[in-house]
């Protein structure tokens, strides 16, 4: 049987347990059409699974992954009548990435992991730090006729950095050692904005050139919601609790509504 | 910190006397109680060894973000194509306030025609950005002062819109003080590697100095004594361009009543520079930049697009240089003869 294994990457509350929620529930409620098919029920860490699913069909935040590592969630799947292969997928703590950019320190646990072959990278559209300048609010306050106020200075931290450069740094950090060793030859990337707030995306450029130059290395599907063209891992999909206004539908309409059949690839 | 050893029974301060172990004094006393030692308490000096560095429980050490060390920068500089740019100018003249509004800028997107492709060093970036970002609290954009010490290099790579191929560049910043030091003690600069090694050398001239008539004259003699200096020295080597950038042109244009003078003032400079350098580098130009405006009176990175394409042109190191085919006259008679005939065809 082959062995697929994705490690999903994200800052803090950036969707990724929300996500495999979601996949768990499309997979076993067959009430949507997709592409890949549960071959057993029997799974590595079900508990969790369902609990994490429990909560999605609730439209209820999921509660934060603490434990970096210690949850690889496998999964016996086929697409159509193609063999059946394993998918591994790490619920790995945002916590762990953002120590990596801060402290420049990673987990033995998550090392491991993300010497995976297949990466996915989240990100939360509603969580985008943009760089602010002090003199583009002093502009908007002389053109206001507002004084500027100061407070305290605030000394540097790496933790205040914006959301492009985490990732960035991220993303550069799988590609040089200590981390680059054993990835496969032809990883593929994902790139989710999420959909009830896809046009935040357009808050984050994200350095696109930095995907570019790692096209030769790095083969990367980037996409929107819908769009997916991971291959064929995970069904079409950006996954995200349910908007207030969309609570009262059930899960599958509401699944069927975040990933509609025109968008099928 | 010393400690005493309070032990009963006959003891001695000296640590290596065996006197309390039934042995001999070790300064030769044959009567334990003359030698000023005995009797006193051992005194203990706790050992000043350095403990070994324990292994991180927490994993892998990633590679550092901060900038980076000659050496490191020398490994960078065999991975692919680099254009290397040393900043030169006094103290508050704007080295890293230029370097940290380049990258500043390349978070919105393309600069010049050249986009963020990936930096090993953005800690450091982030670091020097901070003070001019909302976050800092303050209301106005400061920038923190270079240490001195070795040179410290900031990296980005980047790729040209209309090119795939990424090319690194270094900028070497080194604190201001030690190019001031260049007027009192030339052969200094010979222990700065990045000046030789520099596709741009890039030399500052502070606006805010400009402006006051008194200062701006000793702001021309500085530029054109480095100048001088390099050359002379010998760490500008011919094929390197040259940038004299003015600073912080909203500090200039915020004066109504000196700014004609400043400007007007630059452009004597870089017409005085060009008449006395211009053969030494391959190419002398100016540019007015506002990398970090601390007043509305320019736009944030103004300029900064002409400089940054200029930076990463492509080095005229790597130009060809053209050479001269010499008719040196053949020593034999008959070796005179190929050219004799060629001659006469001609003719």
């Amino acid at each position: 049987m082959t062995k697929h294994d994705i490690v999903v990457l994200g800052l803090p509350g950036s969707g990724k347990t929300t996500f495999l929620a979601a996949l768990w529930h499309l997979l076993t409620s067959n009430e949507v059409e997709t592409k890949l098919s549960l071959v057993t029920l029997k799974a590595g860490e079900v508990a969790h699974l369902n609990e994490i699913a429990s909560l999605w069909r609730k439209a209820k935040v999921q509660e934060r992954t603490l434990h970096a590592g210690d949850r690889t969630v496998t999964m016996s799947m086929r697409t159509g009548t193609a063999p059946e292969f394993q998918l591994s997928f790490p619920d790995l703590a945002g916590e762990s990435f953002q120590q990596m950019w801060e402290t420049r320190e990673c987990a033995s646990e998550v090392a491991a992991s993300l010497r995976s072959s297949n990466v996915l990278l989240f990100i939360h559209a509603d969580k985008i730090k943009a760089p602010g300048w002090i003199i583009d609010d002093a502009e908007d306050a002389e053109a206001a006729g507002l004084p500027v106020e100061a407070g305290k200075p605030v000394p540097w931290n790496a933790r205040l950095a914006p959301t492009q450069v985490k990732l960035v740094d991220l993303l550069q950090s799988l590609r040089a050692p200590p981390l680059e060793g054993g990835r496969a030859a032809s990883p593929s990337f994902c790139l989710h904005g999420i959909r009830r707030q896809a046009q935040g995306c357009h808050r984050i450029s994200i350095w696109p050139r930095i995907f570019r130059c790692s096209a030769s290395t790095w083969p990367m599907a980037s996409t929107r919601p819908g769009m997916s063209r991971c291959s064929g891992l995970v069904p079409k999909a950006a996954f995200t609790t349910r908007p207030a206004s969309l609570r009262k539908m059930r899960p599958s309409a509401f699944a069927r509504w975040m990933f509609p059949p025109s968008a099928s690839p | 910190m010393e400690e005493t050893d309070e032990n009963s029974g006959p003891q001695c301060a000296n640590p290596d006397c065996k006197i309390a172990s039934g042995g001999r004094c070790l300064e030769g006393f044959s009567e334990a109680s003359a030698c000023p030692q005995f009797g006193k308490a051992l005194v203990i000096v706790p050992s000043t060894t350095a403990q070994a560095p324990r292994p991180s429980a927490s994993g892998l050490q990633l590679p550092h973000a901060e900038a980076l060390s000659i050496s490191e920068a020398t490994a960078l500089l065999r991975q692919g194509p680099c254009n290397v740019i040393s900043l030169v100018g006094p103290f508050d003249s704007g080295k890293t306030s230029l370097i940290a509004g380049m990258y500043d800028l390349l978070q919105r997107g393309p600069v010049g025609g050249y986009a963020f492709a990936g930096s090993s060093t953005m800690h450091s970036f982030e670091r020097a950005c901070h003070d001019s970002r909302r976050e800092s609290e303050r209301n106005e954009a400061h920038m923190e002062r270079t240490e001195r010490g070795e040179v410290l290099f900031f990296h980005v790579d980047l790729v040209g819109e209309d090119c795939e191929a990424k090319r690194a560049a270094l900028f070497g910043n080194r604190a201001g003080e030690e190019y001031s030091m260049v007027q009192d003690e030339p052969d200094c600069v010979k222990a700065y590697p990045e000046l030789k090694r520099s596709d741009v050398l890039t030399v500052l001239v502070d606006g805010a100095k400009l402006l006051d008539a008194g200062e701006r004259h000793q702001v021309r003699a500085q530029v054109r004594f480095t100048l001088g200096v390099f050359v002379e020295v010998g760490v500008a080597p011919p094929w390197q361009r040259l940038a004299l950038v003015l600073t912080k042109l909203d500090a200039i244009r915020k004066s109504e009543a000196a700014r004609e003078g400043a400007l007007r003032y630059f452009e004597t400079l870089i017409a005085s520079v060009r008449t006395e350098y211009a053969a030494k580098f391959a190419d002398v130009q100016a540019f007015t930049v506002a990398a970090s405006p601390k007043t509305t009176n320019a736009d944030r990175g103004e300029g900064m697009a002409e400089l940054l394409r200029y930076w990463m042109a492509e080095p005229c190191r790597n130009t060809p240089a053209g050479i001269e085919v010499a008719d040196v006259p053949k020593e034999r008679a008959f070796g005179r003869l190929s050219s004799l005939a060629a001659a006469r065809a001609s003719s």
